[in-house]
């Protein structure tokens, strides 16, 4: 176990800092705000975090400033482009993340340029990455369930209705929105203090494809889809590396194959083992319960 | 004779040229179930979306609890104690029959959103719980209650968006036609739990094509006409009217 650990910990704090950034466009998607600006705010959160420690700045008050900024970015972003919705919002947002990715190939004396930063010292331990992650984890479960987790059903299905049972939806969304940028944030910048290196190549397009990728093959409906997901999508090069140039292809007919036939991902296969396994095992207690003399309900 | 809880003056909704709604006054006192019918494209569905704020208003007035409510936001007027349910049937289909009613409660319940505190939240939460076991048992939803609401009956769907709105513990109840498509024995039990809501003081609208549902239930009926007002009063007297049976009625009349 401390042997694969060991020999894997890159991948595992990949994923980890990844799945955070799943998060955020799982939580954004799954309270219907198609917004992809948490994979913008990913860059701005890892440049940003990681400028401030080469300057000589502490891991932790770096990141909450970067936390602070984003969060004002976001807001002035979500006021505006909240009357956008479904594939509108998701241009727009995609727009954002190639604007953030232009900014930091050219704003050389902050971003390094096309190069990127580098050297940044590593100042996160696993173990404290692994709390990050769980806090932001278990902050999003909570989220997603009870009163607030209705709230996001109605805010993804029917908007006029949700609006006819009380709820703010203009307000509810921008805060959707924002709360999926910071998460972002984080990510982008947990990433680049354990990675000692950020370059502009990492935060555009690409990334935003991996993140869609591991929300669909994980799952969009729950937050533990997001985290599997992100696991999956780090260790799917591994796993594929026998493939050599076929990985892309296998890879592709993989997400392929779980869309057309498992829409929601690992979350939705699990959910369906589990209502059959309660089918069999209720079909084979109502003849016991029968047996016993029992009445069925 | 008790304030009127919703008053609505010189209502017009147009859509460009078309003029859904022009020129509409009601007053509804409160405690009373009323009916608001007239023929397809009178404009019943626009009005009722323009008094729960879903549609702007061209002109006119509308005031809910001695408010002016005529440019406020759906979700403030849904807080202020009114509820509604869709001709087409809104229901969430990722969540069972108690979630969805639960939904109806959650923002409404102890003015929702603005809730905070440990205790309070507990407090709304059992009071929630009790108004939706209340209208479950009300709208016979027992059976149901854990079930997703895409594999019921199509009478049982409507049932759970009248109990969405009665466990919210609204004020004032609007119901665009809550029987369409029921059978008559589904029709005579929605009759008898509108009645027993206005038993206990529920103010209610009723749209309906049904006359016999409508004359069955409302105490005062509203005819609309091209989206303005055709005629008011008791029900049996008011369907009876000559300018009412031509509108309303017109080609069954003519027929019979």
């Amino acid at each position: 176990m401390i042997e694969w650990f060991d020999s894997n910990e890159a991948l595992i704090q990949s994923a980890l800092a990844m799945s955070v950034l799943a998060l955020s466009v799982q939580l954004a998607l799954h309270a219907g705000v198609f917004s992809l600006a948490g994979v913008g705010f990913w860059a701005i959160g890892g440049y940003g975090t990681a400028k401030l420690v080469l300057e000589g700045w502490s891991t932790a008050p770096a990141l909450a400033v970067m936390v602070a900024i984003s969060a004002v970015i976001a807001l002035a972003m979500g006021l505006i482009l909240n009357r956008l919705r479904a594939l509108y919002l998701a241009m727009a947002t995609f727009a954002f993340v190639l604007i953030v990715q232009i900014v930091a190939l050219n704003w050389e004396s902050v971003t390094g340029g096309p190069v990127g930063l580098f050297a940044i010292p590593v100042t996160i331990t696993t173990p404290v990455l692994v709390v990050i992650v769980a806090l932001c984890a278990l902050g999003i479960a909570l989220w997603e369930r009870g009163r607030s987790g209705r709230m996001m059903e109605a805010l993804r299905e029917d908007e006029q209705l949700a609006a006819t049972v009380g709820i703010d939806v203009r307000r509810r969304r921008v805060v959707v929105f924002v709360v999926s940028s910071l998460l972002g944030t984080v990510s982008g910048g947990l990433y680049a203090m354990m990675f000692n290196t950020i370059t502009p190549d990492q935060a555009g397009f690409g990334l935003i494809t991996n993140v869609l990728m591991m929300i669909v093959l994980g799952g969009i409906s729950t937050w533990w889809g997001a985290v599997v997901g992100a696991f999956i999508v780090t260790w799917l090069p591994e796993i594929l590396r026998f493939a050599e140039d076929y990985r892309a292809i296998i890879q592709g007919a993989i997400v392929l194959f779980v869309v057309v036939y498992a829409p929601d991902g690992l979350v939705g296969v699990v959910r369906r083992a589990g209502a059959l396994a309660r089918r069999l095992a209720g079909r084979r207690a109502v003849p016991a319960e029968v047996a016993a003399g029992g009445t069925a309900e | 004779m008790s304030a009127p809880i919703l008053e609505l003056e010189g209502v017009k909704v147009w859509f460009g040229g078309v003029k859904a709604v022009d020129g509409v006054d009601l007053t509804l006192e409160e405690g009373r179930l009323y009916g608001i019918i007239g023929p397809n494209g009178s404009g019943k569905t626009t009005l009722i979306n323009a008094v729960s704020r879903l549609t702007p208003l061209t002109a006119g007035r509308i005031r809910f609890a001695g408010e002016d409510i005529s440019t406020a936001p759906p979700h403030v007027v849904a807080r202020m104690g009114m509820a509604r349910t869709f001709q087409a049937i809104r229901l969430l289909p990722t969540l069972d029959v108690r979630e969805n009613i639960l939904l109806g409660t959650d923002h409404v319940l102890d003015g929702g959103d603005g809730g905070s505190g440990r205790e309070r939240s507990r407090a709304r939460r059992k009071r929630a719980a009790e108004a939706v076991d209340e209208a479950i048992e009300r709208l016979g939803l027992q059976a149901v209650a854990h079930e997703r609401p895409g594999s019921l009956p199509y009478g049982t769907q409507r049932r759970v968006e009248i109990a969405r709105a009665v466990a919210s513990g609204c004020r004032l109840l609007l119901l665009d036609e809550p029987v369409a498509g029921m059978s008559q024995a589904e029709r005579d039990e929605i009759a008898e739990v509108l009645r027993s809501l206005r038993q206990q003081g529920l103010t209610q609208v009723l749209i309906e094509h049904d006359l016999r549902m409508v004359l069955k239930t409302c105490e005062y009926l509203y005819v609309l006409n091209l989206g303005t007002n055709l005629a008011e009063g008791e029900p049996e007297q008011t369907v009876s009217l000559p300018s009412v049976q031509e509108a309303y009625l017109g080609r069954s009349h003519a027929g019979a």
